[in-house]
């Protein structure tokens, strides 16, 4: 596998150094509370201590942690959590960026806060590849699409340029939910 | 009546899924050394009078057990499901105690004390198990918040990988192995310090005993928090090499403080060969080992932990420092072996 020209089994390092990533376990220090995870990578990745308190001092305030910063990561919501493995993946501004479903569980404003980050960063000429199931904000904010279904590549597009949403896209490939009425649950 | 039984089925079914405690405490080293202890009191005499006689290790064990127990309980149905089931406060006492006392690993236990110590034994599990479940249920209902003193936040050290430690440290605080530790280990500088004509001989093994209770931890240091941290430490761009040492240390920083009035030399030997041998577990073995439980190893290698590390420690007390000069060059192997052994775990 190869990032940026430079294969894994040679340059890990080189390669984790350049990327940020929002992995579905989300990877937080579960006995430590939301800014001690950050001020704990911020030095692995060369930061000095006032460095990385600046940074996540910002990021803390950018995605509303600021208030619940001292507290343990199993013990925040899930919310908090996912937010908080972002601010891991953003703290050393990567040149790639891998995040698995930012925007679930995520409230609107902070949805709205990380839509702009990765417009920035995107500006900024890093690479981003998302997953994400919510496909409104996919429709907003990707560049390109790829649809994967059991497993397979069904569609691969610019949502800019193409013909179809989206969401369009997606439902002919999987096809047209059918909902049910349950009897029960009538009054 | 058809809402009690429900939530007795209930409570069956959850128990079952359950018995995988007995996987936490089988392949304890402290455990383990703790029932050769006792089953060489029973070979020797009555089993009556050898509950008696190590009435001491019988509290050192069941105690931090009896705990185990009583968090699983409270964890068993949770609180805040509970709450919103339509139950009286009578019900929910008696589901609580129920769940309590029909703990798989408690009936069995209670009945072996019964049968093979009799009575008063029986009894005494009990009223032990009542007390011990008494104050965990208390404390867990008290409106404070356990916090790391300022003075021990090792994140803050200019050291680049001071969070490492900081989390390592965090959660070795989160095994009963540390507290068991750190009790014998209180227990033993007591004794030297105010006992009367204490024994220079026994300094040596108490060190060699609270090694042994602290070093299963030495294979499962990369998940001890059911190995989410693991994740994080991947995706770090640190060498394995500087992951495995912040660990290690962390590790046997604390082992030599508790150790330090008994026998340091012994104590530190013991914790690196502990290390040393329970690498290849610490980097190829995924365990999922919960908070407030003792650490669960692979007997092989705890075996071998105590054995090496015993010899390692008796070595390092009676024939010299050279012994102790082994035991680090062994773990600066065991460093450059799991070096490797990281590297491939990420390219694969």
């Amino acid at each position: 596998m190869f990032i940026g020209g430079l294969g894994f089994r040679d340059h890990g390092v080189e390669i984790r150094r350049n990327l940020g990533v929002l992995p579905e376990g989300l990877g937080l220090f579960e006995s430590l509370t939301v800014i001690e995870n950050l001020m704990a990578v911020g030095p692995i990745y060369g930061f000095t201590k006032s460095e990385t308190a600046a940074r996540a001092a910002d990021l803390l305030g950018l995605l509303d942690l600021t208030q619940g910063r001292h507290t343990v990561a199993r013990n925040c919501s899930f919310g908090m959590r996912k937010k908080t493995a972002l601010a891991m993946a953003l703290l050393h501004k990567p040149r790639v960026l891998l995040l698995d479903e930012p925007f679930e569980g995520i409230d609107p404003s902070s949805s709205a806060v990380i839509e702009m980050l990765l417009d920035q960063l995107c500006g900024d000429g890093a690479t981003i590849l998302l997953t994400s199931h919510i496909l409104s904000i996919v429709q907003k904010i990707a560049t390109r699409v790829v649809i994967l279904h059991q497993g397979r590549v069904e569609s691969d597009f610019n949502p800019s340029t193409a013909d179809e949403g989206v969401e369009e896209a997606y439902f002919s490939i999987v096809g047209e939910p059918q909902p049910e009425v349950l009897d029960w649950l009538r009054s | 009546m058809a809402q009690i039984l429900a939530l007795l089925f209930l409570l069956k079914r959850l128990m079952l899924k359950e018995l995988n405690s007995f996987s936490s405490v089988r392949f304890n080293n402290f455990l383990f050394s703790i029932l050769f202890i006792m089953s060489a009191g029973l070979e020797s005499g009555a089993p009556k009078a050898a509950f008696w006689s190590t009435l001491f290790f019988q509290i050192v064990l069941l105690a931090p057990l009896l705990v185990t127990f009583s968090v699983d309980t409270q964890h068993r149905l949770p609180p805040e499901r509970v709450a919103t089931w339509p139950l009286t406060c009578t019900q929910r006492l008696l589901l609580t105690s129920v769940s309590f006392a029909l703990n798989p690993l408690f009936i069995v236990l209670f009945f072996g004390y019964l049968f093979w110590m009799g009575l008063a034994a029986g009894l005494f599990f009990v009223l032990l198990a009542l007390i011990v479940h008494g104050t965990v249920y208390a404390v867990a209902r008290l409106s404070f918040e356990l916090r790391t003193p300022a003075g021990l936040n090792i994140s803050r050290t200019p050291v680049k990988v001071g969070g490492i430690a900081q989390e390592m440290w965090r959660e070795l605080q989160g095994t009963l192995d540390f507290w068991t530790a750190l009790l014998i280990a209180v227990s033993g500088t007591l004794y030297r310090l105010f006992g009367r004509a204490p024994e220079p001989e026994a300094f040596p093994m108490l060190s060699l005993f609270v090694g042994i209770t602290m070093s299963t931890i030495g294979q499962r240091m990369l998940c001890l928090d059911e190995g989410r941290a693991l994740l994080r430490y991947r995706l770090l761009p640190i060498a394995g090499w500087k992951l495995l040492v912040t660990q290690d240390m962390t590790f046997l920083i604390p082992l030599a403080v508790m150790v330090s009035l008994l026998s340091l030399r012994t104590g530190i030997a013991f914790g690196l060969v502990a290390i040393a041998v329970g690498r290849y577990p610490s980097l190829r073995q995924r365990a999922n080992q919960r908070r407030w439980r003792f650490v669960g190893g692979d007997p092989r290698f705890g075996v071998a932990q105590v054995l090496l590390g015993g010899l390692a420690g008796i070595g390092a007390a009676r024939i010299g420092l050279w012994v102790l000069a082994v035991a680090f060059a062994l773990y600066l192997v065991s460093v450059f072996w799991g070096e490797m052994l990281w590297k491939r775990s990420l390219a694969a």
